[in-house]
This record gives C-alpha cells, sequence and structure tokens, in this order.
C-alpha cells in the first residue's frame, strides 16, 4: 500500500515538473538583451533595427524564441534564443542567421555551473557557422573532454533552431 | 485495479522516454529533477609470475545514480550516491548550490576537492582506460570529496572558471591508529561526509583557463593540516598532550596542474601533483607509520579516433599513456626511501565508444616498480564504461 502510494505521489510531482517545464517561457535579463542588441549592430553593420517576435513557428519548445531583424522594414536577419540543458542546470545562448537562414554567430549568453564552461569559448563556437546541412552538429563538431552534456545539448538545439527556421522561411508563412 | 493502473503509467511513462530520440530527450529537458548515472564493469588479469598463478578479477567497480533537484532558477542540490564493488554504499556528492550572482554560485555540503582532472570529471566515459589513472588513486586521491562550503565562479571574458572552498582534513588518526602510510599516501584519510570532524578547515582553490580553443588548462592547490582524534577532549592547558597530539597531525601542501588538448582525431592530456607533507617524522613515531615527506605523480597520454573521418558520432580511441607515481618521493632524514613506491605504468589500449555515453575498453598495463626497474607485471584489463 505504501508502494503505491509513494508511487502515485512520485506521478504526480513527476507530472507538475513536466507540465511546469513546457507551459512557461523565459525573457532575457536586460543586460543579455544589449548583448544581443550589439552583435545584432555588428552582424548587420547599423544600430538602427528592431526585432520583431515570431509567434507562428509550428510544434517550438518553449525553451526556444524566434525572432526577426527588420531595419526600415526590411528584413535583415533572424535569432533564436534558447535555454539549454548542461549537467543539472540550464544556459543561456542565442543564435543569429541571415536572410536566408545561413548561421552567422553562436553566443552564449549565460552559463551557470562548472561543468561544459568550455562551450563558452568563442573560437569553438564559430564552428558552428561552417557547418554542412548534411549530418547532425554533433558528427562536425569538436567534442569537448569534460563537457559533453553541455556539446551534445547545444548541438541538439542548434540542429532544431535550424530545422524549424528553414521550415518556416520555406513555407513563408510568417503572419506578424 | 490499482495494481493495473500503476503498472500501466509505469509502462506510458517508460514508452514516452523511448519514443523520444536523443535529441529531443536533451531539449524536452527537465527543469527541476534530473536524474542520471555512471558505472564502470572490469575485469583484471595480472600476467603469471613464473609459474604463480593469478586470478582474473571481474568486479561491478562501480555503480552511481546521480540526482540534481532545481528549487528554482538560482538554488539547487546536487548528489550522487555510488556502490562500489556491488556492497559497498557511499554518498559522493551532496551540496546546496545558490547562484550569488549569474557568474558566482555558494556551494555547502559534501563537495568534490577540486584536483586534478579525475577527481571532476571521473565518469568512465570521459577517460581513456579501464582503470582511472594511479596518479589520480595514490597521490590526489580520487575520489577525495569532504564536507565544507566554498564559492565558484566564471568569466566568459577571461575564459576562466575558478573554485574556492574551506572544507574539513584528512583524518590523519583515529582509534589510536595512523590513517596515512608510505604506500598509499593521504588516500586512507579521506573523510567522505561520514559523520566527518574538523579542527580547523583546509582550504583548496582551483582555476581553469579555456581561452585557446581544444585547450583546457587547470591549477590546483590545497593547504590545510590533517584532523586527529587526539584533539578530540584534550586539555590545551597541558603541553605534554598537546605535544603528544600534535605529533598525529600532518600539514599538507599540494599543488596540480593539468592540460587537455583536443585537436581533429588527436587527444592530449596531462597532468601534475605534488604534495609536501609537514611533520612526518613526529607522525610516523608516535605510529609506527612510514609515510614519506613528499608524494608527487605525473602522466602524459596520447590518443587518437580512428574513426575520426567517418560520418558518424562512433569514436575507436587508441591511446597510449606514461604513469609515474611516487609515494616516497622524499622522506624524512631518519628514514630511508622505499623504491618499491616509486611506480611505473605504461599502459596502451582501444576504447570503443559506440554510442553516446556506452563505451567498451581493453588496455594492457606495464607495472613496475624502482625496487627492480628492469622487470614489469602485464595487467590486462577489459571493461564496460556507461553514462547517462
Amino acid at each position: 500500500m505504501q508502494f503505491r502510494n509513494l508511487a502515485k505521489a512520485s506521478f504526480f510531482i513527476l507530472g507538475v515538473f513536466v507540465f511546469y517545464s513546457f507551459s512557461t517561457t523565459w525573457h532575457p535579463s536586460n543586460k543579455d538583451w544589449k548583448k544581443i542588441e550589439k552583435s545584432i549592430g555588428y552582424l548587420i553593420n547599423s544600430n538602427i533595427f528592431e526585432t520583431v517576435k515570431i509567434n507562428n513557428i509550428e510544434g517550438l519548445d518553449p525553451s526556444i524564441q524566434f525572432f526577426q531583424i527588420k531595419e526600415s522594414k526590411n528584413i535583415k536577419g533572424y535569432f533564436a534564443i534558447a535555454k539549454a540543458p548542461s549537467k543539472f542546470k540550464r544556459f543561456d545562448f542565442v543564435a543569429f542567421f541571415s536572410v536566408d537562414g545561413d548561421l552567422k554567430k553562436l553566443q552564449i549568453l549565460k552559463y551557470r555551473e562548472d561543468w561544459g564552461y568550455e562551450i563558452c569559448n568563442k573560437r569553438w563556437l564559430e564552428q558552428f557557422t561552417y557547418l554542412n546541412n548534411q549530418s547532425s552538429s554533433k558528427v562536425q563538431i569538436q567534442s569537448i573532454s569534460g563537457a559533453t552534456i553541455s556539446v551534445d545539448s547545444l548541438c541538439a538545439y542548434v540542429d532544431m533552431i535550424r530545422k524549424k527556421l528553414n521550415n518556416f522561411l520555406t513555407q513563408k508563412s510568417i503572419d506578424y | 485495479m490499482r495494481k493495473l493502473t500503476l503498472i500501466l503509467s509505469i509502462i506510458l511513462f517508460t514508452f514516452s522516454l523511448k519514443s523520444q530520440n536523443s535529441s529531443e530527450r536533451i531539449i524536452a529537458g527537465n527543469e527541476g529533477l534530473h536524474i542520471g548515472g555512471y558505472g564502470q564493469i572490469d575485469f583484471n588479469l595480472k600476467q603469471r609470475d613464473g609459474s604463480i598463478h593469478e586470478n582474473g578479477k571481474l568486479d561491478v567497480h562501480r555503480f552511481v545514480t546521480f540526482f540534481g533537484y532545481n528549487f528554482n532558477e538560482k538554488t539547487s542540490f546536487v548528489a550522487e550516491v555510488e556502490m562500489e564493488h556491488v556492497v559497498e554504499l557511499y554518498v559522493e556528492q551532496a551540496f546546496l548550490n545558490y547562484d550569488l550572482l549569474d557568474n558566482l554560485s555558494l556551494n555547502a555540503g559534501l563537495m568534490l576537492i577540486p584536483m586534478g582532472i579525475q577527481n571532476l570529471y571521473h565518469e568512465p566515459p570521459t577517460f581513456n582506460g579501464v582503470e582511472r589513472t594511479n596518479v589520480d588513486k595514490y597521490i590526489i586521491p580520487t575520489t577525495w570529496r569532504e564536507m565544507g562550503i566554498g564559492l565558484s565562479g566564471r568569466s566568459n571574458a577571461y575564459a576562466l572558471n575558478y573554485q574556492l572552498m574551506a572544507v574539513n582534513g584528512f583524518n590523519g588518526y583515529s582509534d589510536e591508529s595512523g590513517r596515512f602510510s608510505g604506500k598509499s599516501g593521504l588516500r586512507g584519510g579521506r573523510q567522505k561526509g561520514a559523520e566527518s570532524y574538523i579542527t580547523y578547515p583546509d582550504f583548496s582553490a582551483r582555476v581553469s583557463y579555456y581561452g585557446i580553443q581544444g585547450l583546457t588548462l587547470g591549477g590546483s592547490i590545497y593547504i590545510g593540516d590533517s584532523e586527529t582524534e587526539a584533539y578530540s577532549g584534550l586539555d590545551l592547558s597541558n603541553e605534554n598532550s598537546v605535544a603528544s597530539a600534535d605529533s598525529t597531525i600532518i600539514g599538507i601542501n599540494m599543488i596540480g596542474v593539468d592540460a587537455r588538448y583536443k585537436k581533429g582525431a588527436t587527444q592530449i592530456r596531462g597532468q601534475y601533483i605534488v604534495a609536501t607533507l609537514d611533520n612526518t617524522n613526529q607522525y610516523n613515531s608516535k605510529t609506527g607509520k612510514d609515510l614519506g615527506s613528499k608524494i608527487m605523480g605525473y602522466y602524459t597520454e596520447i590518443g587518437y579516433n580512428l574513426l575520426h573521418n567517418r560520418d558518424s558520432e562512433e569514436e575507436l580511441i587508441a591511446f597510449v599513456r606514461y604513469e609515474n607515481y611516487d609515494t616516497h618521493a622524499e622522506v624524512d632524514s631518519e628514514m630511508i626511501r622505499n623504491d618499491a613506491y616509486n611506480r611505473t605504468e605504461v599502459t596502451f589500449g582501444l576504447g570503443w565508444k559506440f554510442a553516446k555515453g556506452a563505451m567498451l575498453k581493453a588496455d594492457y598495463q606495464m607495472l613496475s616498480n624502482e625496487s627492480s626497474p628492469d622487470e614489469y607485471t602485464g595487467q590486462f584489463n577489459f571493461g564496460t564504461a556507461i553514462w547517462f
């Protein structure tokens, strides 16, 4: 009887966690948003732009959000912010894309634990901008000893973001 | 009926996990509770010494389950529960973590001492060879964890990660006998959070630099005194009693440097650890032990992934490692160095990582010591390594 009650309680608690993890979105801090704007300015070579959230990408996990970069009503590119799991916590990163959907820059906004921090290395992150679409990021990216979980996590997220953005661009079903 | 409901729930839950591929599982994550584990199952066979036969050893060496729970974005708890050799149960880590700032955390509880590579990164698929390196086993000594409080922080601008902590020291003397030894150094003194005791805290720190792609450099330091039960109930006004109790304490100054480098198919790592131990003359006189006054060890290893150019996540890593460690690198003036404690090991082998977190390993070790430097004992090792 005790085991049954314990099992029920465990499933209930697990259910609450799963529901919570899928039902919340997140927002970068003002400081991180400034970092994003600085990178956009550098990438499009202009400080006059606006960012518009894209809401109609189907099947998107709430840990990922897409935005469009516009300059005088012209689309200059896209970016996605995401919260990906490391060993025990989550790290925040942003992926910038050209107007054609090519990954131009990957930037870690916040890394929160003592395992896997090597993925914050800027040169290592540059590898993602040279990826081809033939195979997964994990196969093409140089692995890092001691940072396996964070590397796998980032690769999975980047693959997912690229796939979602490419589908979005192919369908041309933008609805602001 | 209830039993049926429970079984169906378990099946549905299991199916829901299995129906996801690895990427989807990562994306799904879980905000609150994290459960994982790692382990190694080993077979060791020593080479016959002439006509002297040695049986092979088969051992579920260790199986560790880890639990992490995020109370909120700033607060988490991390625990690892370890079973060694099937029958020994330990808590390997159990600490609360609170993010004071985005890049600075406060930790308290049972924590890994940040010394060297394998004491921090010891999941079996992360290192080559079936067994952990003996430099880590006898000099550091891994898995070295103690109770304490500390800070850990990161600076992405300078590509630095650092840890500082105050912890209880080794148990150097209890039940009226010494816990350290000439052969195993400080290893016998680990308190492991099991009713640990402390007189004064010891201090440990580590800095890692990851600013060069593929390279991680680490520097570690540990300073403090061992603990002694002789101080429990000690009358501090009695000079003779204090002097007697002081003779059971060892001063420890340990430093270590390590490097890991990976480029293309090639991976290189190395580590050097040295500890000077004070008061060994008095300690050995009091306890009858043969503890050295300096212990040191280093290794260097190179590996090559033979499947690097294939479009696959599989890895087949061939490696060779040279390792030397000496728990009698120096001894006090009244002792003679034991050359048998100056040990050298050459290990070469293969590791086949055929799935994320699953690996088969095989290697051959040539084990020798300075008491008979021209001879070596061979040992074949085979093992499975998992991490999920």
